[in-house]
């Protein structure tokens, strides 16, 4: 009897532990409904008060934020910025602003957000419209791409902090020529691998995540496909279908593993030159570029190539980080004259200098410094120009686990490229239209 | 006596004292378990999205409509219910026959205890990178050894394949939590009376027989909780998949939590989300059903 009891409490006690744990996570959900204030107009600065903003921005593992931030406070004494360090990986961000965020918190004045966020924020009701502080004009200065990826319902929302865009790093001692489309990309690190000059001719991202939507939108925007336009999907058409195909060719040439590589994985093996191309981002740069690796001086960069229905170039997806205003904080003008500082000429040149992170400004793409210190932006420029942001939507994370999901099911054999694009063509909408 | 005259002088009836003392601690887990459980109820029957929280409106059983219609809530069910099933199987079986060596005199028995413990010690997250980096198909010491056995002739992407992603899942479950079942187990073995097994062995019952008739009925009801606590545990399983695929590949791997997670966090659709955790919670009530009739039955 005693042991009965015993047990009966030991349930009763795993049930109730249960219950906890399973919805500790949707307790959150009970503050959440956030009251929309009315807008309030940006209160007075005045310019002898001392004020302190808070920044918040995941680490930065190179020197560049902290100059930026010191040189700020040299030209600004009477903004103190207080930096706050978020976790590096970008989920955990976006976790931790949406909980402050939706909770009306106002203790983060600016908000680094990533590039697919601002409208997510921005319908929410979260960050601050800066139409009046941003002009037009202005916004002509920096590249275009960025500036489409801030903009939601015709208002921009964050400015361009630094960018980011795929691109085609090879071996330039093994290939004189970069490739111009896939076919060449593809027949080269065929004959490579062939003549036992590498081991796999191409690495890229598949495993089943963000960075496979990068991936295979890059397949779909260099073949005269597109996702969405305006409030339409048209990404059901021939060119997406066969942008597709041309995408699951290229695990011929991968390691068998690739369809779960993040940039980590092909990184690596690139590195040790094991590789023919590697599709990953410009800041892998420095990491070839290394004492440690073998491809030293061997490192080549160029576009995306594109497909046989494509523009004249290929076209890399966005990346990129912005910055924007809590619509809570209390010190909205210093925190404008901050970001107008951080993504000014001079901020701009620190980060690039320092950081090695790609200008948000065109004109920096030919300053000399700039160029001295970065090299290979000179011809990172042209795939900056040309890179397109991934579909602009408050959905957007449910749009990209729709292209995640089909895309790694077709590469995975269990679906056809048609279905494929039937299968998200049709997800897309009904997410659009909810 | 001093005590009982205050409690009269306060002219209030014992019993309902006794309620007005327990009223903190019922309203403590009125507010942490009662509350959100309610509210993430009544969440699932709104189409809630953070992004337009004004928006939101009762929809009834909508979402749960949406969600039986849903091809990927079966599969993650299915994915959910094989990991459990087949995990747990696994734990019970090398479990036991880890308690059943721990429960035997041999020298150094204390170190193997402690010994043993080791998986169980690690954090999850921590276990399933480094499983996920002995299951790469490049620099993964599985594909290595292997290949030196000549097993295969090549190497192979063991989470890169819908086949094997679900398994090697398991098998980094099964590693991290079978020393837990064992010591569970164990404990259950030392309650067993060493006079019961002599006075088996005087009456000539054999190896067998006694392990039949005196281990296995006496071990149910200690075998029945390590379960229960197993069962409920990989019914939720997150982490070590979250980690390991991502829920990939072409979705093979998700389960129940993930997609509540994700649906809930990543896509911030409430409503919907909710609706999954209160399935999930409905689950894991029926499962606990299940385990305390079974006990009841033990022990009657």
């Amino acid at each position: 009897m005693r042991t009965k009891r015993l047990l009966v409490f030991l349930l009763t006690v795993a049930v109730l532990v249960f219950m906890l744990s399973a919805c500790g996570s949707s307790e959150k959900s009970g503050d959440n409904s956030t009251e929309s204030q009315p807008e309030e107009k940006a209160s007075e600065s005045k310019s002898e008060e001392e004020v302190t903003i808070t920044y918040a921005r995941g680490k930065d593992t190179t020197p560049a934020t902290q100059k930026m931030l010191e040189a700020f406070e040299n030209k600004y004494p009477n903004i103190k910025v207080n930096y706050q360090e978020m976790p590096p990986q970008s989920d955990q961000q976006h976790n931790a602003f949406v909980t402050a965020l939706s909770a009306g918190d106002d203790s983060v004045d600016v908000y680094r957000l990533d590039i697919i966020w601002p409208s997510e924020f921005a319908s929410a009701g979260w960050i601050l419209p800066l139409d009046d502080y941003f002009s037009e004009e202005e916004r002509e200065e920096f590249l275009q791409g960025p500036i489409q990826g801030c903009t939601y319902n015709g208002s921009i929302y964050a400015v361009p902090l630094y960018t980011d865009a795929g691109v085609l790093y090879y071996r330039k001692d093994l290939i004189p020529n970069p490739p111009e489309t896939w076919d060449e990309l593809y027949s080269i690190g065929k004959k490579l691998m062939d003549e036992g000059k590498v081991e796999y001719g191409f690495v890229f991202q598949a495993n089943q995540y963000e960075g496979l939507v990068c991936n295979v939108l890059e397949y779909i925007h260099s073949n005269g496909g597109k996702v969405i336009d305006g409030s339409n999907v048209v990404l059901n058409s021939e060119n997406a279908i066969e942008a597709l195909n041309i995408f699951k060719k290229m695990l011929d040439i991968a390691p068998e593993g690739v369809t779960t590589y993040i940039e980590n994985d092909g990184g690596v093996m690139f590195q040790e030159g094991k590789v023919a191309f590697m599709r990953n981002w410009p800041s892998w740069w420095s990491n070839l570029n290394s004492d440690e690796s073998a491809v030293k001086g061997k490192v080549g960069v160029a576009p995306i190539p594109k497909g046989p229905n494509g523009d004249a170039t290929g076209k890399a997806t966005l990346g990129g980080w912005n910055l924007a205003i809590n619509k809570n904080s209390k010190n909205k003008d210093a925190a404008w004259t901050f970001i107008e500082f951080m993504t000014g000429e001079e901020a701009q040149k620190i980060q690039a200098i320092e950081g090695g992170f790609l200008p948000v400004r065109q004109n920096l793409y030919k300053d000399a410094d700039v160029i001295k210190a970065n090299p290979h932006f000179e011809s990172m420029y042209d795939a900056l120009v040309n890179a397109l942001p991934r579909p602009v939507s408050p959905f957007y994370p449910k749009i990209s686990e729709s292209i995640q999901i089909n895309t790694h099911k077709f590469l995975m054999g269990e679906i056809d490229a048609k279905t494929a694009v039937e299968n998200m063509a049709k997800e897309i909408q009904e997410i659009l239209e909810q | 006596m001093q005590k009982r005259r205050s409690i009269k002088s306060t002219g209030i009836p014992e019993n309902v004292l006794g309620y007005l003392m327990v009223t903190p601690a019922l309203l403590c887990i009125l507010l942490i378990a009662i509350f959100p459980i309610i509210r993430t109820f009544s969440l699932s029957l709104t189409d809630m999205k953070m992004q337009f929280p004004d928006a939101a409106k009762y929809i009834g059983l909508n979402n749960y409509m949406k969600l039986f219609k849903d091809e990927r809530f079966w599969n993650a069910t299915y994915n959910t219910l094989f990991f459990t099933i087949v995990s747990v199987a696994m734990e019970l079986v090398i479990g036991f026959a880890m308690a059943l060596v721990m429960n035997m005199p041999f020298k150094g028995r204390g170190l193997v205890r402690a010994a043993v413990l080791v998986p169980w010690a690690i954090p999850t997250t921590i276990s399933a990178t480094m499983w996920k980096f002995m299951y790469h198909d490049q620099f993964g010491v599985l594909n290595d050894i292997l290949l030196r056995l000549g097993l295969i002739d090549q190497y192979k992407s063991w989470l890169g394949s819908t086949l094997s992603a679900l398994w090697c899942a398991i098998i980094a479950d099964v590693w991290k939590t079978a020393p837990f079942m064992g010591l569970l187990l164990l404990a259950g073995l030392q309650t067993i009376p060493a006079e019961l097994y002599e006075s088996a062995t005087v009456d000539g019952a054999g190896k067998i027989r006694r392990f039949f008739n005196i281990t296995v009925p006496l071990i149910m009801p200690t075998m029945l909780v390590a379960l229960i606590f197993r069962t409920l545990d990989a019914f939720r399983v997150f982490d070590l998949i979250f980690v390991m695929t991502g829920g990939g590949p072409g979705n093979s791997t998700e389960t129940l939590s993930m997609y509540a997670y994700t649906m809930l966090f990543r896509n911030l659709d409430f409503g919907l989300g909710s609706a999954i955790a209160v399935l999930i919670f409905i689950f894991v009530f029926l499962i606990s059903l299940i385990y305390i009739y079974l006990l009841n039955i033990q022990n009657d």
